[in-house]
């Protein structure tokens, strides 16, 4: 740190007796001592005792003070080094700012986007779902669309009657296929918890069981010829491997046209 | 006015203040002659009341407490003069160093951006 | 209040002792601070460094371009003209108002006008102060008619026609006891008489003031081969004629002059004679201390002491000195700059010579601490460092050395080497310059 000159007696307005940091500049103090001296030497002369010693003092105060005063220009320089250095880490600081930003904020958007994968999933499933329709789904919708829609004044109501339903009466279907397989279902059911363990076919009959839906498939339909058309799945795949559409019955099928506790 | 060679304006009051200049002698700061030629006059004069040394030496003490009050209230000055020469330059490069540090950094982010936008 | 008091007192009849002594510290002040810093080259310093040395001041424009400043004297008047835009000097003539009018201000050499250089080739007023205080100092003393009409003084004698015609006397003094010095008048810039040698400059000659305003100052001219006062009505007061040598390290034996005559004399420090080299025996035949002193007062009679000074000065600088530095005797350190001024104010060159010399030796001492550690005390110097290859590698003194170690006697005017080389003060430099060749072979 710089050094202070040798002051004898700080004065009112010393440096090092009032404000701590003045001391440090050598300026300062250099001023302070050529002050005090002028005034001792100015207090001697108007009292009539002058004193040759103070004029050499003062000499040498001025000497000091000069020679610190020639340091103002070096001083200069670094100010403005100083100026320049701390105006390029701004622009530095600036420009790298604003990239680290400019990242951040792709980073953010890129984040904001979901994945690849997962949207191929997505839209995968989305699909797969969009191929089943449900038929509670359905119904449910057409039921909704029967409260705002009415039959068309040209159409005749005569021709939807029991006689012209697409599907068998009532009657027919409780002789129809349908009915006897679920009845030999429930029969084969009771015979095979009797037989329990020759049966080959109990994965068959557990997975019918999980589903604790009236299958309309039994173990006997197997046996049926060939000829007979599977059930169809709405995704128009039409014949079926049987063990496959056991798979999508027990997924999915959900067309319980027939219900054996409701009848 | 002669202008002062010193870009900081702060440093250029002190030099203004303290510092002679033979263009700018008008309003003069050179102590030292201001004293000998108020000596000579009381000297002539010893016994004028009005003529002390004091009175002829006061616009001298008035500069010098100009200067004393200009650095002390200037926070750049002082900023500026309480470390020496010796210290500034090791300030300096200091700080040079960290400057080369950031570009560094900066660089670097400019190359992997680049890098990326490659791909 | 204590001001009041105090200059009631020294407005009583009983003040005159107290205000003498005032006045003269005061003017002692401004004589301390104009030689610091007599001021920037500008028409205020000027006009108040003229009205300080008592002259009379006053500007003029001449012309739209010009304006003048002219201060004069009983004697002088010099007229300084400058231009009015860029206040700089223009032109510088120098008018004495007695009768003689062949007063040379111009330099040795290349003719330059030394007062308009003075102004012009310097930042500050120190030349031109020192110019004009040997001008100034010339005017005060000296002692011409300059009214018709005033009763004709008996006393007469004009400073400025002596200063012109010393230069001729010194010649042919220095001609006559074969004293091989160039003289020039005002070199640098600068008023003034100076002996040089090969164009180095050894001494200088001047006339300056002396504390005792009632000396008498005898008009001394080199006549018919001798120093003679033609008339004891020229004479004039308070100035002295001085001889002051350039070699700071200039001491004298010092019985060989009268004291009054050494102006910056310093018994305090005497050169202590030791022998510090190893190889060479030395025996200290002086009969006398040798004391610094580089300035002399020469004044009538005692010019005469010009030839021997000069003389001894050969012989210190070209033999005395050299050899006491071979024998590595350390000079003694310069002290402080209080010295004991038996007359005269100083010229600028031997204070800022003095001064410098002590400055440097002060400062190569501050902040030296005194310290027992032993790696400061190698770093100072004050033991010696050795590393083991040194020591190893330094050649082993033969016991038997083939050559007796040679006596050497010193006088303060003679040097005996061995019993049969002798040189002394009254040789030629030619001798000394052979014997100091053999000395520094025979020395280690």
């Amino acid at each position: 740190m710089s050094t202070s000159t040798g002051h004898r007696n700080p004065g009112p307005d010393r440096s090092d007796s009032v404000e701590n940091p003045l001391s440090k500049l050598q300026v300062y103090n250099d001023i302070c001592e050529f002050e005090d001296t002028l005034g001792k030497l100015v207090a001697s002369v108007d009292r009539f005792n002058p004193d040759l010693e103070l004029a050499r003092a003062l000499i040498e105060a001025d000497k000091q003070l000069y020679k610190s005063l020639e340091c103002l220009p070096k001083y200069d320089e670094i100010d403005t080094r100083a100026k320049t250095l701390d105006e390029e880490h701004r622009d530095t600081d600036e420009k790298t700012i604003r990239i680290l930003e400019t990242l951040t904020e792709c980073g953010s958007d890129l984040n904001a986007l979901p994945m690849l994968e997962q949207v191929e999933f997505e839209r995968e499933t989305m699909l797969k779902q969009r191929e089943k329709v449900f038929t509670d789904v359905l119904l449910d919708y057409a039921m909704k669309l029967a409260k705002f829609t009415h039959v068309p004044p040209t159409f005749d109501k005569g021709t939807v009657g029991p006689n012209n339903f697409v599907w068998p009466a009532e009657d027919a279907m409780r002789r129809g296929m349908l009915a006897i397989a679920s009845l030999r279902a429930s029969e084969g059911a009771n015979a095979q918890e009797q037989q329990a363990s020759s049966e080959q076919k109990t994965s068959e009959k557990s997975s019918e069981n999980e589903e604790a839906q009236t299958d309309i498939r039994s173990p006997d339909t197997k046996e049926e010829p060939v000829a007979r058309r599977p059930s169809f799945g709405f995704d128009g795949s039409g014949a079926k491997d049987h063990e496959s559409e056991k798979a999508d019955d027990d997924i999915d099928l959900d067309l319980d046209l027939f219900n054996s506790e409701e009848f | 006015m002669a202008s002062s060679s010193l870009s900081n304006a702060s440093l250029a009051q002190i030099e203004a203040l303290l510092v002679p200049n033979a263009q700018s002698s008008g309003q003069s700061s050179e102590f030292i002659p201001q004293l000998y030629y108020a000596l000579h006059q009381v000297k002539k004069d010893p016994n004028s009341s009005v003529n002390s040394l004091e009175t002829a030496t006061s616009s001298i003490r008035h500069r010098l407490k100009q200067c004393k009050s200009h650095i002390a209230e200037s926070e750049e000055c002082r900023a500026l003069l309480s470390k020496t020469p010796e210290e500034w330059e090791a300030a300096l490069r200091q700080r040079q160093k960290d400057l080369a540090v950031k570009q560094q950094v900066f660089a670097r982010l400019e190359r992997q951006i680049r890098d990326l936008g490659d791909h | 209040m204590i001001h009041a008091e105090a200059r009631q007192r020294s407005q009583t009849p009983h003040s005159p002792p107290m205000s003498d002594a005032y006045a003269e510290t005061l003017g002692q002040m401004i004589c301390l601070l104009q030689e610091y810093k007599p001021g920037l080259v500008t028409l205020e310093n000027i006009t108040r460094l003229c009205k300080t040395l008592k002259l009379e001041s006053f500007t003029d424009n001449i012309d739209n371009e010009t304006i003048r400043l002219s201060t004069a004297s009983k004697i002088i008047v010099i007229d300084m003209d400058f231009h009015k835009s860029d206040k700089q000097v223009k032109d510088v003539k120098l008018v004495l108002a007695s009768n003689f009018d062949n007063f040379n201000y111009y330099n040795d050499g290349d003719n330059g006008n030394i007062l308009f250089n003075s102004l012009s080739c310097f930042p500050n007023l120190q030349t031109f102060y020192y110019n004009l205080r040997f001008l100034t100092t010339l005017d005060t003393h000296s002692n011409i008619e300059t009214e018709p009409g005033i009763a004709a003084k008996r006393e007469k004698l004009d400073l400025f026609k002596y200063f012109t015609e010393l230069p001729e006397y010194l010649r042919a003094y220095f001609k006559d006891i074969s004293i091989d010095l160039d003289i020039k008048t005002n070199v640098d810039n600068r008023f003034g008489v100076y002996l040089t040698h090969n164009d180095k400059a050894v001494a200088q000659v001047g006339i300056e003031e002396c504390q005792d305003h009632d000396h008498r100052f005898y008009e001394f001219g080199y006549r018919s081969s001798g120093w003679i006062n033609e008339s004891p009505d020229n004479v004039t007061t308070g100035v002295i004629l001085t001889l002051q040598f350039y070699d700071i390290n200039m001491h004298i034996p010092k019985e060989a002059i009268p004291h009054d005559l050494l102006l910056d004399w310093d018994a305090q420090r005497p050169y202590t004679i030791v022998n510090h080299c190893r190889s060479t025996p030395v025996s200290n035949d002086f009969t006398s201390t040798l004391v610094p002193a580089t300035k002399f007062n020469i004044s009538n009679e005692n010019i005469e002491l010009l030839g021997e000074l000069l003389q001894w000065a050969g012989w210190w600088q070209q033999i005395l000195h050299p050899v006491l530095q071979i024998i590595k005797c350390p000079a003694p350190a310069p002290g402080n700059e209080t010295k004991r001024r038996s007359s005269s104010n100083s010229t600028t060159i031997s204070a800022q010579r003095r001064s410098s010399a002590t400055r440097r030796r002060r400062s190569s001492q501050k902040g030296r601490r005194p310290s027992m550690n032993e790696s400061s005390m190698v770093k100072d110097g004050v033991v010696p460092e050795f590393s083991l290859s040194e020591v190893m590698s330094q050649p082993v003194l033969e016991d038997e050395d083939p050559s007796e170690p040679v006596d050497l006697a010193l006088n303060e005017e003679y040097i005996q080497l061995g019993p049969g080389s002798r040189c002394d003060i009254h040789m030629g430099v030619h001798e000394w310059q052979e014997f100091l060749t053999k000395l520094k072979g025979c020395v280690a």
